[in-house]
C-alpha cells in the first residue's frame, strides 16, 4: 500500500495569489506548478461534489497564527477565493517534494463564507454565497430613484 | 474535536429530486384574468425579467406590466375619458413589440410607445378629470406618480380614450412579448433574446452578484444548454416573484430534466437522463465506468434506502403548460400523463409549468420522467469505499455498477447487482470515499428504463381553440406588425410636472475608509508593541496608556508590615520592646497570634495568641529569649460561621531578627592616605558599595561626605583635591542629623609621616550620650582649602574602626 494524499490550499482573487499552503511536507516549502507552497498544518473536512441539495460546503481547520488570521480575515472582507486541491501519490517513492506523477483527485474552489473558532484554531467554511437567505432574484427592485413616487391606484 | 456528519441517506431522494416536491393545488400561474384592474408597481417590488424567444411558432409570454405613472383627463362635453399609463415591461432591453401584440384587457387598443432606459410617452401624469353636467363623474386615482429614471428598463406608454360610462377604462393592459431581454446566448455566443433556461440561470447568477464568474462551470453550462435546446425544453416566461436563487436553480432545473451540480466548487447543470454525445436522450444500452465489489467496501460501508411508499404509488400527473397561439392571447392547458390503465380515477398530482413552458412536448417529457422514476427507481445507495483509482476518475453523473455477493445459505449464492448513477461524491480527509448513488433501472437490453419512457413520450400536439368569438373590441389589427412608437422623454425635463429624483436625493454614499487596516479590524488601540503591564490593577505604561481597568478592592493586598514598637535601628526589635498590631491596622476585630522564627533554621514557634485586642491593639513583649529570632504576627478576622470563630489567617507583619545593642563611648577611625594624584577637580570616589556619596554645604567649597551604613566596615574614602598633607582639621564634621548629636574631632591623631603612604586616625564621639553599633554615621572629609579644585587629589583608606569603652545601651 503506497497511497498518500497531500492537500494544497490557495487564497487568491482575479489578479493576485495571497497565500499558498500545503499540509504534507512538514516545515518545508515545496514547489508545485511553478509556485512555492509553505507548510501550514491545516486539515480539510473533505471535498463533496454533489448533484443534490445539501453538503456543498467544505470546512478547513487551521492554526490561528497571525498570518492565517489576517489571510482569512481579508479573504472574508474582500470575497477572495480559496482553492483546495487534494493530490494522490505513491509514498513509497520520493517523500521530500511533490512527485511529478502525483494525481489530482479532488479540487474545490469557493469563497470564504464563514470563519469561526477559538483563540488557537480557526474553522473556515468554504462555499458559495448562494445562501438560503439573502440571494434573492430578480436582483433589482423598484426604487425611488427608478420610478419616483409611483401611481397609487 | 470536529464532527463531520453527512446528510442522512433518507434525505437523498428529496435532495436529488427523486421524491416529489410539495404539491400545490392551485390555478395555473399563467391563467391570469385579462380584465382585472390595472396594477401599479410599488416601491420595493422586484423589477420583472421577461425571458423568452418565440421560435417556430412556439414561445413568447403574455406580460401584464404594472403602471408607475398615469394621466386621467375627460372631455368637457362628452365626458370621454382619456387614460394614459406609463408601464415598466421588463428589466433590460427588449426588441420592439408590434402593435398587434399589445392589449387593453382582451382588446387591441390604444396608442403605444416603447423605449429602453428612458421614460416613454410625452404626457405629464396627473388627474385632470372634471365633472360634466349630466354625466356620471369618473372616479380616477389622484396620486398619479412623479416619474423616475427608468434606468436599464424597457418602458411602455399607453394612451386610450374611453366613451362616457365605459367600464373598461381601468382594465389591465397586456403585452405579448415574443422576444425577451437580450443576453449573450451561451450556445451561439450571440447577443439576442433567448429561450434557454441556462442563459437565464447564468444571467441571474451574474446579476445577483453572489456567484463570481470563476465559480460558473461554462463547459457544463454549455452542455446543459445544448441538452435543453436539442430536446425542446425551453423557457418562455416572466420572472417577477422574488425568491432565493439557490432554490430557484434547484427547482427550475428539475422541470428541464437537469440537476444543479457543484463540481470542484463550480456550479453547473447536468442532464438527469443518460445522453448521447449530441445530447439527445440515450435509448441504447448503458455502459458503466466502474464496478464496485466487496473488495472496495469498508466495514459498514453499505447503506441502502428504498423510496417511500407515497412516492411509488401509481398516480396521474396533470402537467400544466401554456398554449401560445401566434395571433391571440395564450392560455393555460393541462395534459394528463399516466401509465396505461393506472390511476384512472386518481390520485392526481399537479405540476404547473405554465409560467414558462409553452410546449406540450416539454410538459409531457417532464411528466414522463417523473412518472417513470416513480415506477422504476426503487432505492438509493451510499457506499463507503477505500481509496482507489476511482478517486480521480469518477465524477457526478457517471454510471457505476455495484455487484456484491450475498450468501444466505451454504448453497444459496446471490448478488446485489445493479447500475447506479453517481449523485454525490465525498472525498474525506482520511482518504475514504463516500458515494451516494441513485438506482438506474435498465431493461433486458441494458437500456435505461426511465430514458426510454421519456424519449418515447410524445405529446398529442392538438391545439385547442382560444375560445374567443368576438374581436369587435379590437381597434388595432391582429396582423399589424407596425412597431410601437418611440416617443419619450430624456431627463432632465424641460419643465412641466416631471420631477424625477436625482440620485443624490435618494442615496447616501459613505466614504470608504482610507486607512489600510480597516479590512482586518483596524489597529489595536494600544499598538502592536505594547509592554506587559506592571503589577498594577490598571496596568502599566504602554504607548497609549495602561489597561485602564478599574482596580478591584477585593483583589488589593491587605495591609502588611503593620507591626509597631521596635526601637532599634532600621526598626530592629530589642529586648524589652513591646511590639504591637493595632485593631485599626488589622482592619477588624479578631485574633492575632505571635510567632518567632529562628533566623538560622527558620523553624517557627508560636509565642502566644490573643483573641481580643487590649486597648485597641494586640501586644507582644520582647525578651532576651527572642534574640536572633524573627517575630511574625498572624491575624484573623472574626468569622462566626467557622468552628474557631475566626476566618482565614494572614500574615500581617514580620520584623527582626531581635538583637541586643552594643554601645560605645567613642569610635576610632584609622585611615591612610594612598597618594597624591592630580585630578581635574574635586570629585567623589564612591568605591564602596555600602556607602552613598552626597554633597553638602557645611563648609566652602562644597564638600563631600560618605554616608556609611555600618562603621564597623572598612571603606575607601573619597578623595578630593586638597593639600598634600591632610590634618585632623580635614575631618571637620559629621552628619549629626543622622548621628543624633554633635561631632567632635578633638582627638584626631596627628599624621605620622610625610611619605606617600601616611596613616591617620581620628576619634569621634558624641558630646552627650553614646555611640550605638550599627548606628549610621557620616564623616566629612574636607579638602580644607578654599578654591583648591584642580590641585591634587588624595585617596584615603580607612584601615580599621575601633569601638572604645563598651557601655550599656540603656
Amino acid at each position: 500500500m503506497g497511497r498518500a494524499q497531500s492537500q494544497y490550499l490557495r487564497i487568491f482573487d482575479s489578479s493576485t495569489t495571497y497565500a499558498r499552503w500545503q499540509t504534507y511536507y512538514v516545515n518545508q516549502t515545496v514547489t508545485l506548478d511553478g509556485a512555492s507552497w509553505e507548510y501550514a498544518p491545516f486539515s480539510a473536512s473533505g471535498i463533496v461534489e454533489s448533484g443534490a441539495r445539501g453538503g456543498k460546503s467544505v470546512s478547513i481547520s487551521v492554526p490561528a497564527t497571525n498570518t492565517v488570521v489576517n489571510a482569512f480575515n481579508l479573504a472574508l472582507t474582500f470575497g477572495r477565493f480559496c482553492e483546495l486541491k487534494i493530490y494522490e501519490f505513491d509514498n513509497r517513492l520520493d517523500q521530500t517534494a511533490p512527485q511529478a506523477g502525483q494525481v489530482l483527485i479532488a479540487a474545490y474552489t469557493a469563497e470564504v463564507v464563514n470563519v469561526s473558532g477559538t483563540f488557537t484554531r480557526l474553522n473556515v467554511e468554504l462555499g458559495s454565497s448562494l445562501s438560503p437567505v439573502g440571494a434573492q432574484v430578480p436582483p433589482r427592485k423598484f426604487t425611488s430613484y427608478l420610478i419616483g413616487a409611483p401611481l397609487r391606484i | 474535536m470536529t464532527l463531520n456528519i453527512s446528510d442522512p441517506l433518507s434525505l437523498l431522494p428529496y435532495q436529488s429530486g427523486l421524491a416529489d416536491p410539495v404539491l400545490i393545488e392551485a390555478a395555473a400561474q399563467s391563467a391570469n384574468d385579462l380584465t382585472a384592474q390595472q396594477q401599479a408597481y410599488k416601491i420595493g417590488d422586484p423589477v420583472p425579467i421577461v425571458f423568452c424567444r418565440r421560435v417556430s411558432n412556439n414561445g413568447g409570454v403574455l406580460v401584464s406590466p404594472g403602471a408607475t405613472e398615469a394621466r386621467y383627463e375627460n372631455d368637457g362635453v362628452t365626458n370621454a375619458l382619456t387614460v394614459s399609463l406609463h408601464l415598466v415591461l421588463s428589466e433590460g432591453e427588449l426588441p420592439t413589440i408590434p402593435i398587434k401584440d399589445v392589449f387593453v384587457g382582451p382588446c387591441r387598443q390604444g396608442t403605444w410607445d416603447q423605449n429602453y432606459d428612458r421614460r416613454s410617452g410625452t404626457w405629464f401624469p396627473g388627474n385632470f378629470v372634471t365633472t360634466v353636467s349630466g354625466k356620471q363623474p369618473w372616479s380616477c386615482p389622484y396620486y398619479c406618480g412623479t416619474s423616475g429614471r427608468y434606468e436599464d428598463m424597457t418602458t411602455l406608454s399607453y394612451v386610450n380614450t374611453f366613451v362616457d360610462g365605459s367600464q373598461r377604462w381601468n382594465q389591465q393592459v397586456h403585452a405579448f412579448v415574443r422576444e425577451g431581454i437580450q443576453i449573450t446566448r451561451i450556445i451561439d455566443s450571440t447577443l439576442g433574446p433567448s429561450n434557454n433556461v441556462i442563459d437565464l440561470a447564468i444571467y441571474l447568477m451574474n446579476k445577483s452578484g453572489r456567484v463570481p464568474s470563476t465559480l460558473i462551470d461554462t463547459t457544463e453550462m454549455l452542455t446543459a444548454a445544448t441538452f435543453c435546446d436539442v430536446n425542446g425544453l425551453l423557457y418562455n416566461g416572466v420572472f417577477k416573484e422574488s425568491q432565493n436563487l439557490d432554490s430557484w436553480l434547484e427547482n427550475t432545473s428539475n422541470d428541464f430534466l437537469l440537476r444543479l451540480v457543484e463540481t470542484d466548487g463550480k456550479f453547473g447543470f447536468k442532464p438527469r437522463l443518460p445522453v448521447n454525445t449530441d445530447q439527445t436522450i440515450k435509448t441504447t444500452a448503458i455502459s458503466w465506468v466502474f464496478t464496485f465489489t466487496e473488495d472496495h467496501l469498508l466495514p459498514d460501508g453499505f447503506e441502502i434506502q428504498y423510496i417511500a411508499l407515497e412516492d411509488r404509488l401509481p398516480v396521474c400527473l396533470q402537467m400544466m403548460w401554456r398554449q401560445q397561439p401566434d395571433a391571440d392571447i395564450g392560455f393555460a392547458r393541462t395534459t394528463e400523463i399516466r401509465f396505461t390503465g393506472e390511476a384512472l380515477a386518481g390520485p392526481f398530482e399537479q405540476y404547473d409549468l405554465s409560467q414558462f413552458c409553452t410546449s406540450e412536448s416539454h410538459a409531457v417529457k417532464v411528466g414522463a420522467y417523473r412518472l417513470a422514476r416513480r415506477k422504476y427507481v426503487t432505492h438509493t445507495l451510499r457506499l463507503t469505499v477505500r481509496p482507489s483509482s476511482y478517486n480521480s476518475t469518477l465524477t457526478l453523473g457517471d454510471v457505476v455498477r455495484v455487484r456484491l455477493r450475498r450468501e444466505t445459505a451454504t448453497t444459496a449464492l446471490d448478488y446485489h447487482d445493479y447500475l447506479y448513477e453517481v449523485e454525490r461524491i465525498e472525498k474525506t480527509a482520511s482518504g475514504a470515499c463516500v458515494f451516494d448513488l441513485t438506482h438506474l433501472p435498465i431493461d433486458g437490453q441494458g437500456r435505461s428504463r426511465v430514458a426510454l419512457e421519456v424519449a418515447s413520450a410524445t405529446a398529442p400536439n392538438v391545439n385547442i381553440s382560444a375560445g374567443r368569438s368576438d374581436y369587435s373590441c379590437d381597434d388595432n389589427s391582429a396582423s399589424d406588425n407596425t412597431a410601437l412608437g418611440i416617443d419619450g422623454i430624456d431627463y432632465p425635463p424641460s419643465g412641466g410636472n416631471f420631477d424625477p429624483p436625482l440620485f443624490d436625493s435618494t442615496a447616501v454614499g459613505i466614504d470608504v475608509p482610507i486607512d489600510d487596516t480597516w479590512e482586518t479590524g483596524g489597529d489595536p488601540p494600544i499598538g502592536p508593541d505594547v509592554e506587559p503591564p506592571d503589577d498594577e490593577a490598571s496596568g502599566g505604561p504602554a504607548p497609549n496608556g495602561g489597561w485602564d481597568n478599574p482596580s478591584d478592592p477585593l483583589e488589593t493586598p491587605l495591609a502588611s508590615g503593620i507591626i509597631t514598637g521596635a526601637t532599634g535601628p532600621s526598626a530592629i526589635p530589642q529586648p524589652s520592646d513591646v511590639l504591637s498590631v493595632s485593631e485599626a491596622n488589622l482592619g477588624c476585630p479578631g485574633q492575632v497570634c505571635w510567632y518567632k522564627i529562628n533566623k538560622t533554621t527558620l523553624v517557627e514557634t508560636l509565642i502566644s495568641c490573643q483573641n481580643e485586642p487590649i486597648g485597641g491593639a494586640w501586644d507582644l513583649l520582647i525578651t532576651t529569649s527572642d534574640i536572633d529570632f524573627f517575630i511574625k504576627a498572624v491575624g484573623r478576622c472574626g468569622d462566626p460561621s467557622t468552628a474557631s470563630g475566626f476566618g482565614v489567617p494572614r500574615t500581617v507583619g514580620v520584623v527582626g531578627p531581635v538583637e541586643e545593642l552594643e554601645c560605645f563611648t567613642s569610635v576610632t577611625v584609622n585611615y591612610d592616605e594612598l597618594g597624591v594624584t592630580v585630578l581635574g577637580g574635586c570629585q567623589p570616589y564612591p568605591l564602596d558599595g555600602t556607602s552613598t556619596t552626597k554633597s553638602r554645604s557645611l563648609v566652602s567649597p562644597v564638600s563631600l561626605y560618605k554616608f556609611y551604613t555600618d562603621v564597623s566596615f572598612t571603606v575607601i574614602a573619597p578623595g578630593c583635591g586638597g593639600p598634600p598633607f591632610p590634618t585632623y582639621a580635614q575631618v571637620t564634621g559629621c552628619d549629626w542629623i543622622t548621628f543624633g548629636g554633635t561631632f567632635s574631632s578633638a582627638t584626631t591623631t596627628v599624621p605620622n609621616g610625610t611619605s606617600d603612604t601616611l596613616a591617620f586616625a581620628f576619634v569621634i564621639s558624641k558630646t552627650s550620650g553614646i555611640l550605638l553599633k550599627g548606628q549610621k554615621v557620616a564623616f566629612l572629609i574636607d579638602s580644607g582649602v578654599t578654591g583648591a579644585v584642580g590641585a591634587a587629589t588624595d585617596q584615603f583608606v580607612i584601615n580599621s574602626v575601633t569601638y572604645n569603652n563598651t557601655v550599656s545601651c540603656i
